[in-house]
């Protein structure tokens, strides 16, 4: 398992940001949130490497665009 | 009317004391704050801040004022034309011309982005696009041990004021209402921008000074 915004998900090998993502329900690739998985923040430039650990308690960001 | 010319940094300096403490005044005036954009968000941000007494302001855009700008921004038809870096200063001057301004015309990227706000206090993340609010927030927490962000997500239209709120991921303070993107029809109007600009200001004191009073 794992805990994404105080909420529980399946967790399974080589889980990666995609596929978090498109658990969460997210349907673009990218879209603009900020990532933090137990303490460490993960840039969009390590997402393609990242495996998520079991356990992991995340939190997922919404950014929108306006400023 | 008083000529502006006439005031001195310690007549300005001495009401801020009597209104704000000489406590805050002091600590405030020693403080940097760098503002990534310098649009709806930033430019009302600067100006609060710098009411308030900040000492330095380090103010990051790479564009000029528009007319389309004048709804929600805080400058002038006389500054339509003019970079944002510029107009922010001489907005900022005529409110108080003994603050440390540092205006950088630039583009904010990963490469750069630490180099920017290396002095910086913290930073109010003040731009349009989400992709560059994800990267310079991400930079900023990942490469810095201690550097807060107040960043704004979520501005768009108006009405709805019981539910623009901060949420704080230890030290990100993300202001807005994490739903109301700019869309057709959902533009971006002067009163919510400038309740979130000013929350972030808000919350800029409240972080740099420590405690809430």
């Amino acid at each position: 398992m794992i805990l994404v915004n105080d909420k529980s998900f399946e967790w399974f090998e080589k889980m990666d940001i995609y596929n978090l993502l498109k658990t969460m329900g997210y349907t673009l690739r990218k879209p603009a949130v900020l990532i933090k998985v137990n303490s460490e923040v993960i840039k969009r430039s390590k997402w393609d490497d990242y495996i998520i650990p079991e356990n992991a308690e995340i939190t997922v960001v919404n950014l929108l665009r306006g400023g | 009317m008083h000529n502006p010319k006439s005031i001195t940094r310690k007549e300005i300096t001495g009401t801020q004391n009597v209104l704000h403490t000489p406590e805050i005044t002091a600590k405030l005036s020693k403080l940097t704050v760098g503002i990534a954009g310098l649009g709806g968000l930033g430019s009302n941000a600067a100006v609060s801040l710098a009411r308030a007494g900040i000492g330095k302001l380090i103010l990051i855009d790479f564009d000029k004022v528009e007319l389309s700008n004048l709804n929600r921004q805080a400058y002038f038809l006389e500054h339509v034309g003019m970079y944002k870096t510029h107009a922010i200063v001489d907005i900022i001057h005529r409110i108080n011309p003994f603050i440390n301004l540092i205006p950088v015309r630039t583009t904010i990227t990963e490469q750069n982005c630490m180099a920017i706000f290396e002095n910086a206090d913290l930073v109010i993340e003040a731009v349009d696009g989400a992709e560059t609010k994800e990267m310079i927030i991400e930079t900023i927490l990942t490469e810095s041990d201690t550097m807060p962000v107040i960043a704004g997500s979520g501005m768009a239209g108006y009405g709805k004021n019981n539910i623009l709120t901060e949420t704080k991921l230890e030290r990100l303070r993300l202001i807005g209402d994490d739903i109301s993107e700019v869309a057709p029809g959902v533009p971006l109007m002067a009163p919510r921008v400038g309740i979130v600009s000013s929350m972030q200001a808000n919350a800029a004191l409240e972080v740099l000074l420590g405690e809430w009073k």
